[in-house]
């Protein structure tokens, strides 16, 4: 079982880091844990185009020139959790949906027409108004149209994913929001969610069940976003260690307004996030790193072939939202307007290939 | 009676044990296993072991090795 | 302290018997060595030479015995030896080496990985000798070895490291530890090994065949801890090129 140390224990090891550190984690082939540690520290801040170069010439070696694209479906914003932090938290007054089979198809339907290939499923946590049934079937019915299905929903038993896998998802993403108990407490206020260990332990029997790839992350703006790097750099130790087949990535949602006028505890800026990502991509060269339409255009544009591999692109975050865009109700305010075109036109401009599709789950085969 | 040890005919007389038959040929009994007709014989009963006409005997111990 | 199974070893040399000119050389060699655990072979009593016995040389409460199944040419044959050898030696521990080319003695993956989950199913701690193969590795741990032993390069050769490349990858993906085996010729051939992160090494013809063996057993302990003391102060780059040939990135768009 993972274990995270206390968050004041890390908040030393990265405080106390020097330039040199600094320098020699960005030399090291194999960072480690320590330079992790000095890659996120307030020494490595005043260092950020050294980590961006280094993050670059990894990025470029291991994954080319190619950005993937996704985009995300919101099925339900039906929530039994009450997350201080979540527009879809269960005390929000708000019209809550959750799409039919028909209605959901539909909205696939449309981001197949606008050229993508690889969906991202998410939805609140009401197991009863979206459970494995629901998916499993929308998996079924779809996944002959995608290279890709990967959902984001209530944690499930190992039993479930590999059930899920069957029917043709692909991978799943379970964030642990924070890796801090302490502040994990504090916002997570009701709900089947307050479970810290269960949701820590998701990636394992996501990776148990069998699926091709999990997806980790951190909300940045709840605690020290260098401590939430370090947790995030055992967590992926682990994770390798133990499901060596099962592909990762990290994802950096970063807090913006959202309904319930939650107020980040802290700040992350720009420029945090980045020197986030640069250190996790020198400390693991081979995990995709997905920057979401949460981030500005301006920063979106300026990070393509520096760490990121997989970016959203024209999505909304309401249930049934592409094909009513009038509809309200979203989990969060997107904060890059722009079409798929648009999004494919910049990464070209960039001298990067913007990639569809590098998986067929027609070949996904049960065991 | 005749058994195989080895590879090589020996002549022991009726009611010899395993026990017995390790000390003519001089083994310490703690550093040997004893295969009989390809089955292992456990140490403890190396000494109410009877041995019988025809049996196959292998003799095994370790040596240097890398 | 290195620790395999449920058992730390202070030493991270492990010494083979085999091929000293005397079973006294072979003693004052790994005395000098300092290895805690060394590899024994089984084989039939020479019924003409019965006091020709490696356990009255060495004493077991001072070397750890792993027993190896040397000869072994598949699974079964392999498990034949396993057995015999928990039986000579009161020990569940085993290096299991099955090598169906006599020409080269390689190790052979398939039969070492369905010969591994067997026996550690039947309660054997199952040190596997095996090609610097990656996801062999994986495999070998995921079916319950206790360590992986990858090759150096073929046995007795002498070449040092040749699989380096693969090694790395495999020290950076086990769970279990990692001791290079078969191939180190000379006492900087073990001391690669060991600063790339190998958890220990195996050597036998290189101390055994060597001018003075006693005196080679002390350089591959030297070389041994030297290497695992500059694997743990951590190496510089010895290449910086990559990061002065990328042109700078401008990062102005940040806010």
């Amino acid at each position: 079982m993972l274990t995270i140390p206390d968050f004041q224990q890390l908040s030393e090891q990265v405080s106390s880091c020097s330039r040199a550190d600094v320098h020699q984690a960005l030399q090291a082939p194999h960072p480690g844990l320590q330079g992790l540690a000095a890659l996120l520290s307030p020494a490595a801040s005043a260092m950020l185009p050294e980590l961006a170069r280094r993050s670059a010439a990894i990025t470029a070696q291991r994954f080319g020139r190619t950005i993937q694209l996704y985009a995300p479906v919101y099925l339900s914003s039906f929530c039994t959790n009450r997350c201080a932090y979540c527009g879809f938290a269960a005390d929000n007054t708000m019209d809550r949906r959750v799409l039919t089979m028909a209605e959901a198809e539909k909205e696939m339907d449309i981001l197949h027409e606008r050229g993508f290939n690889h969906i991202l499923l998410v939805s609140g946590e009401a197991p009863a108004k979206m459970g494995v049934d629901y998916l499993a079937e929308l998996a079924r019915r779809t996944r002959d149209r995608f290279a890709s299905i990967t959902i984001e929903v209530q944690p499930l038993s190992t039993a479930e994913y590999a059930r899920l896998f069957v029917a043709g998802i692909t991978g799943v993403a379970v964030y642990q929001e924070t890796y801090d108990r302490r502040t994990y407490d504090q916002v997570h206020l009701s709900g089947k969610k307050c479970d810290y260990d269960f949701r820590l332990a998701s990636p394992d029997r996501v990776a148990q069940a069998g699926m091709r790839e999990v997806g980790i992350g951190a909300l940045l703006g709840l605690t020290d976003w260098r401590c939430e790097g370090m947790a995030l750099g055992l967590h992926l130790a682990w994770l390798r260690k133990h499901f060596w087949r099962t592909a990762l990535t990290v994802s950096f949602p970063r807090l913006c307004p959202a309904e319930g006028d939650f107020q980040p505890l802290t700040t992350v800026t720009e420029k945090d996030l980045s020197q986030l990502l640069f250190a996790l991509r020198i400390y693991d060269p081979d995990v995709g790193l997905l920057l979401s339409t949460r981030e500005e255009e301006r920063f979106r544009t300026g990070m393509i072939g520096l760490g990121p591999t997989r970016y959203s692109a024209g999505s909304c975050t309401a249930p049934g939202g592409y094909a009513h865009p009038e509809l309200e109700g979203e989990q969060f305010a997107v904060g890059d307007q722009r079409t798929l075109t648009e999004v494919c036109a910049s990464i070209q401009a960039k001298g990067h290939d913007p990639v569809r599709k590098d998986w067929d789950s027609t070949f996904q085969k049960g065991f | 009676m005749k058994i195989i040890c080895n590879g090589t005919e020996y002549e022991v007389g009726q009611g010899t044990t395993l026990l017995h038959f390790l000390a003519q040929l001089q083994l310490d009994p703690d550093t040997v296993v004893v295969e009989c007709d390809t089955e292992i014989i456990r140490r403890e009963a190396y000494e109410g072991t009877l041995l019988a006409p025809g049996q196959n005997l292998e003799l095994i111990r370790f040596v240097g090795g890398g | 302290m290195l620790q395999i199974a449920d058992k730390t070893f202070r030493s991270r040399l492990f010494g083979g018997t085999g091929k000293f000119a005397s079973a006294q050389l072979m003693k004052e060699a790994l005395a000098a060595s300092g290895a805690e655990m060394i590899t024994v072979a089984l084989r039939r009593v020479d019924l003409t030479n019965p006091a020709d016995d490696i356990m009255a040389n060495l004493d077991r409460e001072t070397y750890w015995f792993l027993p190896n199944t040397s000869g072994a040419r598949n699974a079964e044959e392999a498990i034949r030896l396993a057995n015999l050898a928990r039986a000579v030696g009161n020990t569940n521990w085993l290096k299991l080496e099955i090598t169906p080319d006599p020409r080269t003695l390689l190790p052979d993956p398939i039969e070492t990985l369905k010969a591994t989950e067997l026996l550690v199913k039947d309660g054997f701690i199952v040190l596997p000798y095996m090609n610097a193969d990656p996801i062999l590795a994986l495999r070998l741990q995921d079916v319950g070895a206790a360590a992986v032993m990858p090759l150096g390069s073929p046995i007795g050769t002498n070449q040092g490291v040749l699989t380096r490349f693969q090694v790395a990858i495999i020290i950076d993906q086990a769970r279990v530890p990692v001791v290079v085996d078969a191939g180190l010729g000379a006492p900087s051939h073990a001391a690669a090994a060991m600063e790339m992160g190998a958890d220990a090494v195996l050597v036998n013809t290189a101390i055994a065949v060597s001018g003075d063996p006693v005196r080679m057993a002390r350089a591959f302990a030297q070389a041994v801890e030297a290497g695992r003391t500059a694997y743990e102060a951590g190496l510089g780059l010895q290449d910086n090129k990559a990061a002065a040939s990328s042109p700078e990135v401008g990062l102005d768009f940040l806010r």
